[in-house]
Order: structure tokens, then C-alpha cells, then sequence
């Protein structure tokens, strides 16, 4: 079986152009069915809330579609809905989009609305307002998920007092504190087509739609760019964080730093991710603690980038029975050792069988298709990378893999964080040694 | 709002005319359906094979025993070992995975068109010959799957509602199971269920992606043709009595989520008030423009998110409101703002721009289901479960029939205070 390298088509269905404006624009050709799907990145995240009003960022994208000077909030949702047009916007660390999925016959008019949402925003006082309530309210009610409480509590723990500690909504106290004027700046400062990416994706020639992008993106807006963020600081030791919730099992994430997307290792990383945690039935995880034992119905690891900080990586997340807990964990800690010391030539091959034939999977749909190329713009990855990052795969050897496994997976500087019913767990496992335990009363 | 908005979106019909969804039926000397559906825009294939088998099938003390049975069947063959299924999907560089349902289990892979013919191998062989080993540790993993359910306040909330609203009908039920039954379920139990219910004559295959469909049904023949048909498959006479009058059900679970649920009898799928009712359920709380989410989230503030739809099922289904309510506003105050909003529905005038909008969203969400030959199986294989897939090629038509009249009289014939079940959720919050 070939390598499938038919999106790429020689390059004749991808542009890439930066607009007099300085938004740099992708644009690819796709002509199964007569949609486009279009994404406006900001390199702008939640990483650059201030302290002690984190959810800002997430607070200024949900208030775009609030109104603009042209139209009201229900105004641009109805006219979406109308028209049948998909309308979606995210925040994370350190971008933010915003975008829509449109049948070809309506692309120009929703493209319009977009533009009107993004350039022309009207904050007002009373939309505000409501928005901020309901997000408090459904962080509130959020606190009641374990695996919500989890994620939050994990990424505190691992990131301290560093601006990537918090999840990009915040929480109840940091949104009080944020005020329209907040809002308002930061949009004024950071929401900049020079500061951003637009990526369309449709049926239409490359240069027909970068016009498009240009027509109703191109507009001047002048601002600055984000500040510079200093690295978050290493964890030392084994740190495990235990969470009081009336639950029947214990929610656990394990985890460190990781090598940045664009680092050279990171393509070794994932081949030696996939044998141990992230290859579903094929991982030696789910083989030795959801098949062999029973101990949970989900496990695995996983690697997040956020570049240009180190990754977030998970080497160990899973839930079990309460009973259970300490041993699942050990046993993550032995298969940290194991694929360190040992993987074998079979692994090795299945993995790279798998990464060989997944490639017209991962660019089947429009969506699939402008994600990728948004990661190629945001992390700096050479163009078509996921092509590229196949043939990559297909020449490691297994040092190179091991050697991975031994650089990244650091079971001796590392987050263990429990979220369990304390009156029933009691950490004991006794193969790790110097931990440091702390019980978490508030969050 | 502007005039150019109230268009009618034709499309998608043009694409139904210009060969999209252009399915091949075939149906093989054993009872299998085969469904075919040729997309040459990337070189894989989706494979699906459905069995018409769910919680619906169940009885009292075996309840999610067809799920427990989707987890044992990839614990292979005497021809392959526990998981084998998977790891070969995998390696082609294919993903595969089941799911149950309350009306159907179904198997699912997407892997390289190359890989067509091993695929088939291996499903044909799952279909007769599997074998359950690690019987006990699989049951524990199930278990553990129930416990993420009950330590969740969304799980919580989905499996009382259904319980509320059931007394008889097995859709009481949740598709996971009790825990006690999970506890009790043999390995003898989950072997005749296998036996029951996995044959060709119960079972339909639906195949998208890059390949000449003579060529498939030729060898989708060469593998399935042979297994033998079971004589006969217990059907389902379980009906629902008629409701008689409001239930009411109060729970509590420590935290801080707030939630209400409203479910109301409906007929079952193919009923000509499916389509009306999908498109109530859409104008009532579809989206953020709909009539309960501006009253009750946006204009009064009550409640972060609403939502309703119509989950229609082969047995007579249910009409599902929701809400997250913050956590200081009033259940009453909740509830009389969904009541109202449906006594506004049967009595006042429903605008033609809502109906149209309805119907715009579901014809732009079919153009959007074809991008994914994965969405695409699914697509054919509910239509084909709950009514037959022939539907699936009037739907638009269908749907473009639906008038106000319709959806009053919908509203007025099951959204009724005889038939509704209200679920009240409520948080022990932390003592301070």
C-alpha cells in the first residue's frame, strides 16, 4: 500500500497570501459538495488574560456575535439559522477562532455577516451583562462534572501560578471581575487581522477564494501585538493532589510538560504515544489496565500542544472504582519503565502501518482539511505537514523511538491528580517512592 | 432583517436528482441487506453492519446485556485473539468501533479501500464464530462505564427521565443497564443472546466509500452469503399503556447542577407526525433562535442552556425538553415559561419565517451529513433501522410538505399535561 498524497494535487489547490491588511490567508480547493467552511484565528488566547481576570478572551469571542452597529444578536443568529449556516467560535491558550460552515450559495452572505461580527462589534452594556451570568452559571453548574473538576484542577497544579493555569472559560471569581472595558480593549489591542489567520476551505479555485477572504476580510484595523509570555516552570517531583468528591470512582490524570509541535522529536513522541497510550485497542494502556484487569472502561495518554510553550503531556488519564486506584496507577509507572527498556519490532511496524494508511481519514472533511492548515500557519509546521510528518514516521527506528520515550516520560517529575472520595482512599502504593501528597480543600 | 433571508434553500434536492445518496440494494439469500453507497472522494471505505438489536430487546434482570454483548464481540474468534479485530483495523491505518442504542447495536470501521475484502473476512467471521473470552474482566469494564454515568449529574438526569416516563416498555431501561443485572448477566446469558439475535435475517450492512459496487456485493457475497439465517427472532410486544395523567419525579445529587426535563409520549418512527414533530421540537428549542431558548436563556435569564427534540424510536418514542437552570432560579417559574411558550405554539400563529428556518437547517445539515463517509453510514443506517432507507430520499420532500397546520396539530395531539413526565434535578450543594 502507497502513501495516499492525493489532496496535495501538486499544490495546484492551495494558496497561501498574505492581504494588504497583513491577515494571512490559506485557501484550498475542495469540490465534493457545494460548501465552504472558513476559520479566523487570533493569535490571541487565554494565556494572555490579565491576572485575576482570566476568561477574558473567552469573554470578548462569545461577544462578537452579541451585536454589531449594523445588527442585534438575535439578528445575526436568525440570520445564520436561515440560511442554514453552521456558526462556531473557540478559545484556547493561545488562539482564539471564529468561523462558519456555509453552503456555497449562501457563502458571500455569510461571510458578510462574519465580517460584520468580527470588525464592527458593539459590546454592549446589557448583553454583557447577560453573558457574563450565564458563563458564571454554567462554570457553577460545570463543578458538579469529576471530569470537569479535573481538568481544572490538573491544569492548576501543573501550570502554578504561570497564566496557562486556568481553562480558557475561568472561573466564577476571575469573570466578576472583568469589565466591558476589559473587553473592549482587548478586542481594540489583539483582535487585528495582523495578528490573525483566515483559512478557507470550498469549491472554488484557490485565487477565488482568497478574493472572497479579501473582499470581506480586508479591512484595516489597526492594534498591537500580544506580549511575550515566559515559560512556565518545570514540575519537580512526584506531586500527587487528591480531591474530595462524593463519587464511586477516582478520576486520575497524570502528567508533565511535553516537547513543543514543532520540535523534531515530536514525531517520534507520537509513534512511541501510540504504543504506550494513545493507539486505543492497540496501546499497551488499555491492554494491561482495561483488558487484562478490568479496571476502566477508558484509558490512555495524550499529547496537547500549545507551542510556543511545551506540550501538555498526559501519560496516564483514566477513571476506576475506588479500590482499584492505587494500582491502576502503578501500574502506568511500570509501563513508563517498560517502554523505556524494551518495544518491539512488531509494535513498531503496526504503528507505522497505521499512521501510513490514516492520512485520507484526517483530510476527508472541510473542517478536517482547515484545521490542519490552521495548525501548519499557527505552529510554524512546513506546508502539508501531515504528509510530510507520514514519510517522517516511516523512517524512525526504534532508538529513536526509545529514545523518545526515555526524554519525555518523566515519572519522577510529575502531577498525579485524584479526584476520589476521600473517606474511602487512602494513597498506598508503596513501588513509588517520595511523594509528595497534598490534599486540595478548595478550588 | 432583510428579504434576500427568506429564500428557500433548493439544493439539496438537486442533489438528491444529481446522484447523491444514490444507494444499490441488495438482499442476500440468508436475509442480509446490503446497502451500497459508491463516494470516490477519498480513497477509504466506511463499513457498517447493524444489527436490529438494542435495550428494546431486553428483559427484566438481563437489561444491558446487548451492550455487554458489543464489548465481548471483540474479544475475537477461534481465527483471531481478544482484540485481534481492532489491532488489524488499526494497522491498516483504519479506526473501527460499536455502539448500542435502544433499537440497534452496530459495528463500524473506516480503513483504506485496499483493505475491503479483509475487512469483510473478519466481520463475516464475527458475525458466526466469536468467542467471549475474558468474560469477567469485560463485565468489569462495563461496570466501570455504569459508574461514569452515575457519578455524573447529565448521566444521572437522562437514565430517571426515562425511567419516569416508562412503566412498561423496556425503553424504561438504560441501554447501559442496572448494576445488579450487570452483576448477574452469565456468560451463558450474553452466548444466547449472540444466538438470538446476531444472524443475517436481523442484520443489514451498509458499505460507503471508494469502491465499484458489483465488485463489492460480489465479494460481500463470497463471505456473508454462506452464514446460515436464524429461524426465528423473538419480536417485541411490549406497548407502552396510555399515560393517564402528569408524573413528577424529585432527585437530588450533591453539587451544583440544577436541571429539569419534560418528556411527552409521541408515535414511533414512520408515523406521518414524525417530520411535524422533529420540526416543533426544532422551533421550540432547536438552536439558539428558537422560542424557549429567548425566552427562557436570553430574555429572562433562567436557565444557560434549553433544549428540545423529538427521539423518535421503532417503538412510540419520546418529546424531550431540557434545561440547565442557574442555580437561584425557580423550577416553577422555569417550567411555566416552557408551558406557556407550548400553549403559545397551539393557539397563536407560528410565522413562516420559523417554519422555513426549520426547514432551511435540516436541509443545509443533509448537504453537511455527506462530507464523511462514516456520517453518511450512519446516516442510511438509522433511516434504515428506524423506517427503511427509502425514506431517506423523500425526507427533503417530506419535510418541505410540513405546514403550520401541521405542527398545531401535533403540538395539540401529544404535547399534552396527560402524557408529560417532568423531572426536577436538584443540587445538595457543599455545606459551607
Amino acid at each position: 500500500m502507497g502513501i495516499f498524497l492525493g489532496i496535495l494535487n501538486g499544490g495546484m489547490n492551495y494558496k497561501r497570501e498574505v492581504l494588504k491588511n497583513g491577515l494571512i490567508t490559506l485557501a484550498y480547493e475542495k469540490d465534493k459538495l457545494p460548501m465552504i467552511t472558513f476559520i479566523y484565528a487570533f493569535k490571541i488566547g487565554s494565556a494572555y488574560d490579565p491576572k485575576g481576570k482570566e476568561g477574558l478572551a473567552n469573554l470578548t469571542i462569545s461577544m462578537l456575535e452579541k451585536g454589531t452597529k449594523k445588527r442585534s444578536y438575535m439578528e445575526i443568529i436568525e440570520e445564520f439559522a436561515i440560511l442554514g449556516t453552521k456558526f462556531f467560535y473557540d478559545v484556547s491558550a493561545t488562539f482564539s477562532t471564529i468561523g462558519i460552515t456555509s453552503l456555497l450559495e449562501n457563502a458571500e452572505k455569510s461571510l458578510e455577516i462574519l465580517s460584520d461580527i468580527i470588525y464592527n462589534p458593539e459590546f454592549k452594556e446589557e448583553e454583557f451583562k447577560k453573558e457574563k451570568e450565564r458563563l458564571i452559571n454554567r462554570i457553577i453548574s460545570d463543578k458538579s462534572e469529576p471530569d470537569y473538576v479535573g481538568e481544572v484542577l490538573f491544569t492548576k497544579y501543573l501550570y502554578k501560578d504561570h497564566p496557562l493555569s486556568h481553562l480558557p472559560e475561568g472561573d466564577e471569581n476571575s469573570l466578576k471581575n472583568i469589565e466591558l472595558s476589559d473587553v473592549i480593549e482587548f478586542y481594540k489591542k489583539y483582535f487585528t487581522p495582523k495578528n490573525s489567520v483566515g483559512v478557507i476551505v470550498g469549491a472554488k479555485s484557490p485565487e477565488e477564494l482568497i478574493n472572497l477572504v479579501d473582499k470581506y476580510f480586508g479591512k484595516e484595523k489597526e492594534g498591537e501585538l500580544p506580549p511575550q509570555i515566559e515559560m512556565p516552570e518545570k514540575l519537580k517531583g512526584i506531586n500527587v493532589k487528591i480531591y474530595h468528591m462524593k463519587i464511586n470512582q477516582s478520576y486520575i490524570t497524570m502528567g508533565h510538560f511535553g516537547p513543543l509541535r514543532k520540535s523534531p522529536d515530536f514525531n517520534a513522541l507520537r509513534v512511541m504515544n501510540y504504543i504506550f497510550g494513545s493507539g486505543s485497542f492497540s496501546s499497551r494502556l488499555v491492554e494491561e489496565v482495561r483488558n487484562k484487569r478490568g479496571y476502566a472502561y477508558a484509558v490512555g495518554s495524550y499529547i496537547s500542544p500549545i507551542d510556543p510553550f511545551p506540550s501538555t503531556y498526559i501519560c496516564g488519564w483514566l477513571q476506576t472504582k475506588i479500590e482499584n486506584t492505587n494500582d491502576a496507577i502503578k501500574l502506568v509507572f511500570e509501563e513508563m519503565d517498560k517502554i523505556k527498556k524494551e518495544i518491539k519490532d512488531k509494535e513498531i511496524e503496526d504503528t507505522k502501518g497505521y499512521f501510513k494508511g490514516y492520512l485520507p481519514r484526517i483530510t476527508e472533511t472541510y473542517m478536517q482539511i482547515a484545521n490542519n492548515l490552521l495548525t501548519q500557519e499557527l505552529y510554524g509546521l512546513p506546508e502539508f505537514f501531515w504528509e510530510k510528518d507520514i514519510e517522517e514516521i516511516q523512517k524512525l527506528s526504534k532508538k529513536e523511538i526509545i529514545e523518545a520515550a526515555k526524554k519525555y516520560l518523566d515519572p519522577e517529575n510529575i502531577l498525579i491528580l485524584i479526584v476520589t472520595d476521600t473517606s474511602k482512599y487512602k494513597w498506598d502504593v508503596k513501588e513509588i517512592e517520595n511523594v509528595n501528597i497534598e490534599y486540595i480543600e478548595k478550588f | 432583517m432583510k428579504d434576500f433571508f427568506l429564500g428557500f434553500i433548493i439544493l439539496p434536492i438537486l442533489l438528491i436528482q444529481k446522484g447523491y445518496y444514490n444507494i444499490k440494494e441488495y438482499n442476500l439469500k440468508n436475509g442480509l441487506k446490503v446497502l451500497i453507497l459508491e463516494d470516490h472522494s477519498s480513497p477509504i471505505i466506511s463499513l457498517g453492519i447493524w444489527f436490529r438489536v438494542g435495550s428494546r430487546n431486553e428483559v427484566p434482570g438481563k437489561t444491558g446485556i446487548s451492550h455487554l454483548l458489543e464489548h465481548m464481540l471483540f474479544k475475537g474468534t477461534k481465527k483471531l485473539g481478544s482484540q485481534e479485530f481492532s489491532k488489524i483495523i488499526q494497522k491498516m491505518g483504519g479506526v473501527d468501533n460499536a455502539f448500542t442504542s435502544n433499537d440497534v447495536t452496530a459495528y463500524w470501521e473506516v480503513f483504506p479501500k485496499e483493505s475491503f475484502e479483509k475487512v469483510l473476512e473478519m466481520e463475516a467471521d464475527r458475525m458466526q464464530n466469536s468467542i467471549f473470552r475474558e468474560f469477567e474482566e469485560e463485565k468489569k469494564v462495563v461496570m466501570e462505564e455504569r459508574r461514569l454515568q452515575e457519578n455524573s449529574p447529565e448521566g444521572i438526569f437522562w437514565e430517571e427521565l426515562e425511567a419516569l416516563s416508562y412503566k412498561v416498555h423496556p425503553y424504561k431501561n438504560p441501554v447501559i443497564g442496572w448494576m445488579s443485572d450487570l452483576e448477574n448477566i452469565t456468560l451463558e446469558d450474553v452466548k444466547n443472546h449472540y444466538k438470538t439475535y446476531y444472524s443475517p435475517n436481523n442484520a443489514f450492512m451498509i458499505v460507503v466509500g471508494d469502491i465499484d459496487e458489483k465488485k463489492a456485493i460480489s465479494l460481500i457475497k463470497k463471505y456473508f452469503e454462506k452464514i446460515p439465517k436464524a429461524k426465528k427472532i423473538p419480536e417485541v410486544n411490549v406497548k407502552e399503556p396510555p399515560q393517564i395523567g402528569e408524573k413528577r419525579a424529585y432527585i437530588k445529587k450533591e453539587g451544583f447542577a440544577k436541571k429539569l426535563g419534560i418528556a411527552y409520549h409521541i408515535p414511533e418512527a414512520g408515523s406521518p407526525d414524525e417530520i411535524p414533530l422533529s420540526i416543533l421540537a426544532y422551533i421550540l428549542g432547536g438552536d439558539r433562535t428558537s422560542r424557549l431558548y429567548k425566552k427562557i436563556v436570553y430574555e429572562k435569564g433562567l436557565a444557560t442552556s434549553i433544549g428540545a427534540y423529538a427521539d423518535i424510536r421503532i417503538d412510540p418514542g419520546l418529546f424531550i425538553i431540557y434545561a440547565d437552570l442557574k442555580i437561584n432560579s425557580s423550577f416553577d417559574e422555569v417550567l411555566n415559561e416552557i408551558l406557556n411558550e407550548i400553549e403559545k405554539i397551539k393557539n397563536e400563529k407560528i410565522e413562516e419565517k420559523e417554519i422555513l428556518k426549520a426547514k432551511n437547517q435540516i436541509k443545509a445539515n443533509f448537504v453537511y451529513s455527506q462530507e464523511s463517509i462514516l456520517r453518511q453510514n450512519f446516516v442510511i443506517g438509522r433511516f434504515e433501522n428506524l423506517k427503511g432507507w427509502k425514506k431517506l430520499l423523500t425526507y427533503l420532500e417530506d419535510v418541505d410538505k410540513v405546514n403550520e397546520n401541521d405542527l398545531k396539530r401535533v403540538a395539540n395531539n401529544y404535547l399534552n399535561e396527560n402524557s408529560r413526565n417532568i423531572l426536577f434535578f436538584e443540587p445538595i450543594l457543599p455545606q459551607k
